[in-house]
């Protein structure tokens, strides 16, 4: 283990880690107004990241991706009038259950405008990879982690320090209370669905270039960003951040100093031991103050 | 009150259209999933039946997509030109959404539905899975995949043939290759799967057979996007060439994070990535880097004289394309089954007969066909069947494969004198 290694794994975590939350910050923001956790939250991700590979062929990539975070919002706000908002008066479980129904309908419908092939965007901005005492980061991964932390700060100021933003609130505070002084409660959870499209989209869109994107990818970050979602008690956008980088760093410590065939269970053992012992995540809430 | 009332019908309705349009998109979803698509024949006499099981969804979709392709372009080649004794081919596609368990459950629906023969699956997990299936059955089946346990033991594989080049000469090919550039020592980066496990189990001791020592090993997600921590860990094992097992997409991504990180080891790729898509995903990070894999993605590697020549034509005219590995091998596993259907003209209404035939005449009665990937040469004792001379060491030079080797019988690379 050298300290080269040991950046490594700090480089690699939060890069990883601020996917993970900003996914994860897509499901806080759904849950906290109107308590369901969208388990299509991955997929809706991906269609904006599609979306902006699309557009990028035919726009310049400085409109393609705010075009493309466009784009997710709007599926995300889509979703909820047709999928969430028609069962507002079934249990809570079936309107959870219906967003899996969605992730498989995004997929397939995905699935059958893309195939099955990989798809790439350019890098937000062209040139090597920054090298730090001997491990390295890419110029795109500085993207992914500034846009995560772009996000954090708007919604935080967006909840905390405007009156559309303090509504929302109240719906998640009391939704009968906020629906008699008036606020439109319907409004308010579209909003919300909206924004957490944006948010999630958002970073899905920058991560692409790092890599590719596939129309399966859905799956593996709507999981992830749950793990860091519950970190954040499915209520903190801050620490939901927190979260996915601890999820990142976990994943990454173990695949470089264990070997990677412990990489998934080491996440997986996580969230576990996350649910049984720590249901509250990194924060101080109780478990009823939330359900 | 009235237009209380009336505004309560209007959200009424409004719910009900919601409800409508739910509904209008079940059966969407439905079709959307159930994926298959039917090429019904017309003719006269009842068609001869196959079944295509490859994988659309998941890591080896990249291979069923090209396999789908080219055993859909030969069936309507052959189909155009009358059939083969007078009856036309009709394929039946099933997904086999790269998991063992979609494939088992393929083989039965497809033999259910009274296919002949299973062209299929695109994965060794896959293909050793339905190994077992197909001696139920009793229906022969061509998986597209070169891990050696899907043919071997043979008396467990009666009614199971691969036609993918054998992975154990292609890694053969690999180390001898990087030995040959002077490679003290070699690592090991493979997907976890049957498949991935088996080949980095297999590597140390060929490895030793060359000389070389084993510099690490490390497995992946077979559905990794990511694969810097593995490549960081194998860097500091510093060793003098990388074996890249796995296919495109991922191993494209592989040498781009190799780039990135400045991990200078000389990577050598499996036929897995012997596909344009390891370029163009790949772009400049795959610069100069040597794949081992079918020498018919380099068109002007097979001359007139070239057995594989005429096969290598026929497909580029009716698939409108050059060949690659995998639509090579749709191509080269329909053309197997066709060949034997010709050669035995069974009765496909007695369907335990018709599929023994075809079975019988696969082992048996081919000769050495030389198609696109490769020379066939099945036996009963080798179900494999595919030799060496259908791979080529190529390097990616501007931006395309270009020939930088051939390979000898055991499988050792015999570099091109420039």
């Amino acid at each position: 283990m050298t300290s080269q290694d040991i950046l490594q794994v700090i480089l690699t975590g939060v890069t990883n880690g601020s996917i993970y939350g900003a996914i994860g910050i897509g499901f806080v923001v759904i849950h906290r107004i109107t308590g369901v956790i969208n388990f299509a939250m991955g997929d809706l991700a991906l269609i904006g990241a599609f979306a902006a590979v699309v557009l990028s062929k035919m726009l310049p990539l400085w409109l393609a991706v705010p075009l493309g975070i466009v784009v997710a919002a709007a599926s995300s706000t889509l979703v909820y009038a047709l999928a969430i908002r028609p069962l507002r008066r079934q249990q809570l479980l079936v309107q959870v259950i219906a967003t899996l129904g969605v992730a498989i309908a995004v997929r397939s419908l995905l699935q059958i405008v893309f195939g099955s092939g990989a798809y790439q965007l350019e890098a937000f901005t062209a040139g090597p990879a920054i090298n730090l005492g001997g491990a390295t980061i890419a110029r795109q991964a500085l993207w992914v982690v500034a846009l995560t932390v772009v996000i954090v700060v708007l919604l935080t100021a967006f909840f905390d320090r405007t009156m559309l933003g303090r509504a929302v609130t109240a719906c998640a505070v009391n939704p009968f209370a906020a629906g008699v002084v008036g606020i439109n409660v319907a409004l308010m959870a579209a909003l919300s669905f909206g924004l957490a499209g944006a948010a999630a989209g958002t970073v899905a869109i920058a991560q692409t270039p790092l890599s590719v994107i596939t129309v399966l990818g859905g799956l593996t970050l709507s999981l992830k960003g749950f793990v860091a979602a519950i970190l954040g008690g499915l209520d903190r956008i801050g620490l939901t951040v927190v979260g996915g980088v601890v999820l990142g760093l976990i994943e990454a410590a173990t695949t470089i100093f264990a070997g990677s065939l412990y990489t998934t269970l080491a996440g997986l053992t996580l969230l576990l031991a996350l649910l049984i012992f720590r249901p509250a995540g990194l924060t101080r809430l109780r478990v009823s103050t939330r359900v | 009150m009235k237009s209380n009332s009336a505004s309560r019908d209007a959200d009424h309705l409004r719910s009900r259209r919601w409800r409508l349009a739910a509904a209008a998109l079940v059966p969407l979803l439905l079709a959307a999933c159930g994926g298959g698509g039917q090429a019904d024949g017309g003719g006269a006499a009842a068609p001869y039946h196959l079944g295509v099981l490859v994988d659309l969804t998941g890591s080896y979709a990249a291979l069923g997509e090209a396999e789908k392709a080219s055993t859909a372009a030969f069936a309507e080649k052959v189909n155009a030109a009358g059939g083969i004794n007078g009856r036309e081919l009709k394929l039946t596609v099933v997904d086999g959404r790269s998991s063992e368990s979609d494939a088992v459950s393929g083989v039965r629906k497809l033999a259910g539905d009274g296919a002949l023969a299973v062209i299929g699956p695109s994965g060794t997990s896959a293909s050793i899975a339905i190994k077992p299936v197909t001696a139920g059955l009793k229906i022969p089946a061509i998986g597209m995949a070169s891990g050696t346990a899907i043919v071997e033991p043979i008396n467990e594989a009666t009614w199971m043939f691969k036609n993918f080049p054998d992975i154990t000469r292609s890694t053969r090919a690999m180390l001898s290759f990087t030995k040959s550039l002077g490679a003290k020592s070699v690592a090991v980066l493979a997907p976890n799967n049957a498949y991935g496990q088996q080949q980095s189990k297999a590597v140390p001791t060929l490895a030793a057979e060359y000389g070389l020592t084993m510099a690490g090993s490390e497995l992946h997600d077979p559905d990794a996007t990511d694969f810097v921590p593995q490549l960081t860990r194998l860097k500091s094992a510093d060793p003098d060439s990388v074996i890249v097992f796995g296919v495109v997409p991922g191993s494209a991504v592989v040498a781009q994070n190799a780039k990135q990180i400045g991990f200078d080891a000389e990577f050598v790729y499996e036929p897995g990535s012997a596909s344009p898509d390891f370029i163009k995903v790949g772009k400049d990070a795959v610069e100069g880097r040597y794949v081992v894999g079918t020498k018919a993605l380099v068109s002007d590697s097979v001359a007139e004289d070239d057995p594989q020549y005429q096969a290598v034509k026929d497909f580029t005219a009716a698939y409108g394309a050059e060949p690659t590995q995998f639509a090579g091998n749709g191509w080269d596993a329909i053309s197997l089954i066709t060949e034997a259907i010709k050669k035995t003209n069974p009765d496909p209404s007695n369907l335990e007969a018709a599929r023994t035939a075809i079975r019988d005449a696969l082992e048996n009665d081919l000769g050495g066909l030389a198609l696109v990937n490769g020379v066939y040469r099945y036996s009963p004792t080798d179900h494999s069947g595919l030799g060496t001379e259908g791979l080529a060491l190529l390097q990616v030079r501007d931006g395309a494969f270009r020939l930088a080797g051939r390979l000898s019988e055991s499988g050792e690379v015999v570099l091109n004198q420039e």
